[in-house]
């Protein structure tokens, strides 16, 4: 997926002068290949659930991609993306799921109860500051808020 | 000075420098200083005028600048509560003490000030009543909260119940007009020193000597460098906050912390859960997709607009189903997302380009499936849907 999503390949063949990367286009972009790709695997048996996975993780793929590396979450996002993808190939993945690295609650006093939960929520927020982990919540909850309606007007095109 | 009546015009006029200025701010302090002290000394001479002092000449002295700045150079405390610096500080041996003391009492809480070194610290202990009167003095909170820098949290927090043992003594010097009724003994300090822990401008105020075990700050913010950082993050996280609550739809009514926190997450949580069912439909959607239903997945309009697009797409298209499916779900994007969108906005011209772009990988693509696909069945297949496209 990486070879198909690097932006520079892109950006330079572009022929039209007014054309400026914006988030929503590079994004509709990225997941629409990576839709493309999935459907192109369709022939061989793959089980809805299956491809319900493959394209969630082309989803977050997507986002992440696009926001690149400007943001924690969508750093965090990308090395985990990486890592899956390679225990994958190696077959490992099922082993590598039920290890979970439980972090303190009590960590971290001065925040609100509630604070750990969007730890969890949002991709690498276990390792932030509380006040960075709200400006990273923002930008992941625009970002899901696109995909989201990326998703919504594809579901729309292909059921109507 | 001896009338009740003088004193209130000496509360009014006085501190405009009407006072002899030969005695110097010192003298004029002391003065104003001497008007209480009788009180403390069960001295008769002076009736305390302390039930006159009306909060309206205190907002006065928050107005008059130059008796700020004469407080500034003889105090160093903040005007919200100084009932537990005056603890320490002993009223006969600060002259503006006990008149800020009674001053911020009366401006604030409208009570009586005690007569005694110990009713000092124990009547005037009331530091919710302090936060929310005397909004002139309530110049720090925000302002201090950019200066701290290096602040634990307790002492933020709990300013007005902790015992500030040594070193701190709550208060800080805004750079803005507003005045602040200081009571302190470092007060030549105040003005020159300037703490260097903030990445601020704003002057702050140097740690008094260690006589003052007892500092309430309720309002006034710790000058330690705990509170201060403290202070800085809460005002980052309140920012962030904000603009969090202009994220989340339906949270404007909201108001609190937790409640915003609790909407932020469900609305988190409610966007993963909407990823993985729109997921789900696109998995199931997608096969069963038919050629024959493509035509009218596109509104009219988008049709027209696009129809440019598809005649330059077709000679490079290879009418893979993905392709065109992507095709028309670009077209459909643009008109629906169109529609969702508001912060980006996704232009036809984005759009278009999308598609051009896609033409160029898909066409790479469909080279690699040429020379996958050995048989000729797939690829006639292939020739005859885009047959069907063209006639679209």
């Amino acid at each position: 997926m990486d070879q198909f999503m690097d932006r520079k390949n892109y950006t330079h063949r572009n022929p039209n002068p007014n054309y400026t990367p914006n988030y929503n286009s590079m994004q509709s972009l990225r997941f629409i290949q990576a839709l493309a790709r999935i459907n192109r695997a369709a022939p061989k048996p793959t089980t809805p659930s299956r491809r319900t996975k493959q394209i969630r993780r082309a989803a977050y793929a997507s986002m992440a991609y696009t926001s690149g590396s400007r943001h924690n979450w969508s750093r965090a996002l990308l090395i985990r993306l990486r890592q899956r993808q390679r225990l994958r190939s190696l077959r490992l993945l099922t082993v590598r799921r039920r290890v979970r690295i439980v972090t303190p609650a009590m960590s971290r006093p001065e925040e609100p109860a509630r604070a750990e939960t969007l730890r969890r929520l949002v991709p690498g927020g276990k390792s932030m500051e509380y006040c960075n982990l709200l400006e990273e919540t923002a930008d992941y909850m625009q970002c899901l808020r696109s995909q989201v309606q990326l998703m919504q007007s594809l579901v729309d095109a292909f059921s109507s | 000075m001896n009338n009740p009546v003088d004193q209130q015009c000496f509360l009014d006029l006085n501190w405009d420098g009407s006072i002899d200025p030969a005695l110097g701010s010192i003298g004029e302090i002391s003065s104003f200083h001497s008007l209480y002290t009788p009180n403390l000394s069960t001295n008769g001479n002076i009736p305390v005028p302390q039930a006159l002092i009306p909060t309206s000449c205190f907002d006065q002295f928050c107005n008059d600048s130059g008796f700020v700045d004469r407080a500034v150079r003889f105090s160093s405390f903040d005007g919200q509560n100084y009932n537990g610096f005056c603890d320490n500080i002993g009223l006969m041996g600060l002259p503006g003490g006990g008149a800020c003391v009674n001053l911020v009492n009366k401006g604030q809480i409208g009570q009586q000030p005690a007569v005694s070194d110990n009713g000092f610290g124990s009547t005037v202990s009331d530091p919710s009543a302090s936060v929310g009167t005397s909004k002139k003095r309530k110049c720090t909170p925000k302002g201090k909260g950019k200066d701290n820098s290096k602040e634990g949290d307790e002492e933020g927090k709990n300013a007005t119940t902790k015992r500030y043992k040594g070193t701190d003594q709550t208060h800080q010097v805004e750079n803005t007009v507003m005045p602040k009724v200081e009571c302190g003994e470092t007060t030549n300090e105040d003005s020159d020193k300037k703490n260097d822990k903030k990445e601020n401008t704003k002057s702050k105020s140097v740690e008094p000597p260690k006589d003052y075990i007892h500092v309430r700050a309720r309002r006034g913010q710790a000058t330690d460098s705990h509170s201060l950082a403290e202070r800085v993050r809460r005002e980052k996280i309140s920012q962030r906050m904000k603009l969090l609550q202009d994220l989340v739809p339906g949270c404007n009514k909201v108001t609190g912390k937790a409640v915003m926190l609790d909407e932020i997450i469900n609305y988190v949580q409610s966007l993963q859960r909407q990823v993985e069912f729109l997921s789900m439909k696109l998995a199931t959607v997608n096969p069963q997709l038919d050629f024959n239903t493509l035509p009218c997945l596109l509104p009219k309009d988008v049709h027209s607009s696009c129809n440019p697009v598809f005649d330059s797409v077709f000679p490079v298209e290879t009418s893979g189903a993905a392709f065109s499916l992507m095709n028309r779900s670009l077209c459909a994007i643009s008109t629906g997302t169109e529609a969702h969108m508001s912060k980006h906005h996704l232009s036809l011209d984005g759009i278009n380009d999308i598609i051009q772009q896609a033409n160029l990988w898909e066409a790479n693509l469909q080279n690699v499936l040429q020379v996958e696909t050995a048989s000729s069945q797939s690829f006639q297949a292939e020739m005859q849907e885009s047959h069907m496209k063209t006639e679209l």
